[in-house]
């Protein structure tokens, strides 16, 4: 085929361009979201649930959960425009898991020696991070498949922030369930989450978001 | 030399703009500059697989076609169009291998050798009829009648017993199928 036949051809599909509609985005993204929910339904919420969401290390874990969805999402929607720069997204990213990190080193090493398990482990060191990385998947197809409509030039990345802010989500529906309350605890397997969710995405980014 | 950046530039994205409004002829005067650009940018890196060059100014153009939705208005469109090309390109090495990534640094004085014939459109590996052949009825008939027969929107609409806007659709989806089809080899 010669290059001009095909400029004429493409030239009959002229017109504003369709990208995927908002509407259409937003109602994958909540019909996966209340899937999440069902999922941590199941688990069973935390029976201290409102005497707990009031103390202020709830508060600042979902802060800070809230920072790597804002930060991650902004980074995805850079990375599905060609010729966008990354900006500060990534080191805002960083700085948000170095905080929580040394916040959970400090607590570990300030902790008496025989406390210091407890708060690295909690009761529920084994499921969490499982069950962070699970959650996130409904919102992890949900955000793929948007995607795919668009044009990620890095499709392993891509789909790794992609994977990293369903992670991020899911970590703060799974906090209606888990009772853990020391930021040690959060900075291992709450980012263990996150982190098993991005490798989940970028394994499926590089399969499914090359166009 | 080559011309400028910020000529480049100037001359596409208003260009392009006032293409999205849904001129045709104005869009494949775009796109036909664009094509020029994009066989430049890919031949100065494919120098040992020059058979590949159209291929690939094709398949960029169908995915700058189809990914326009990307582009934002206030965005340089050089950057866009050139990240497009460059994703097509190191796409291209990773099914082919990667040897050509190490020819990238002779760049400079490759370009001066191959500017001549830079914007001329050539053919490409891809058999147009037989892509077709592959398509529903409905799109092969749609795209055969506007485009290879020369025939307007509204004649194809009477002449298949579509309407307008059908003949319109079945273009659109006819044209998404062969993108997709575009990357099996022939």
């Amino acid at each position: 085929m010669n290059t001009d036949e095909l400029i004429a051809l493409l030239a009959h599909d002229a017109g504003p361009a369709r990208g995927p509609k908002p509407q259409q985005v937003g109602g994958r993204l909540a019909l996966a979201l209340a899937v999440c929910g069902v999922m941590v339904l199941y688990m069973g919420l935390n029976p201290k649930l409102s005497e707990f969401a009031s103390t202020s290390v709830f508060s600042l874990k979902m802060v800070w959960l809230f920072a790597m969805v804002v930060f991650s999402a902004a980074l995805v929607y850079r990375m599905v425009h060609p010729g966008r720069q990354m900006g500060n997204a990534p080191w805002a990213i960083g700085l948000a898991l170095l905080a929580m990190g040394g916040q959970g080193m400090s607590q570990l090493l300030q902790a008496p020696l025989e406390q210091r398990s407890a708060l690295a482990l909690g009761t529920s060191w084994q499921v969490c991070t499982l069950n962070i990385a699970f959650i996130a998947l409904p919102v992890l197809a949900a955000l793929m498949w948007t995607l795919r409509d668009m044009a990620p030039t890095r499709p392993a990345l891509t789909g790794a922030m992609a994977g990293l802010c369903a992670g991020a989500l899911a970590a703060m529906l799974y906090s209606l369930h888990c009772t853990e309350n020391s930021f040690t605890f959060y900075a291992l397997w709450y980012s263990g989450g996150m982190g098993l969710s991005a490798l989940v995405g970028a394994v499926l980014g590089a399969r499914f978001l090359r166009w | 030399m080559s011309e400028s950046l910020q000529t480049i530039e100037l001359e596409l994205h208003a260009l392009w703009l006032q293409a999205q409004e849904g001129d045709a002829a104005c869009y494949a005067r775009a796109l036909k500059v664009i094509s020029g650009y994009l066989r430049r940018f890919l031949n100065r890196r494919m120098q040992s697989q020059p058979s590949d060059v159209e291929d690939l100014v094709q398949e960029t153009l169908l995915a700058i076609h189809q990914k326009r939705h990307t582009y934002q208005s206030e965005q340089a469109f050089t950057a866009w169009m050139y990240a497009i090309a460059r994703y097509k390109w190191i796409d291209h090495l990773r099914a082919h291998g990667r040897r050509e990534a190490l020819h990238d640094d002779i760049d400079d004085w490759s370009e001066i050798l191959s500017v001549s014939g830079d914007t001329e459109a050539a053919d490409s590996q891809r058999d147009l009829s037989h892509m077709l052949t592959l398509l529903p009825d409905k799109q092969r008939l749609a795209i055969e009648h506007t485009k290879l027969q020369g025939l307007s929107i509204t004649e194809t609409a009477t002449l298949t017993g579509q309407s307008e806007a059908a003949v319109k659709v079945n273009v659109h989806r006819g044209l998404k199928a062969l993108a997709t089809q575009w990357r099996v080899k022939p």
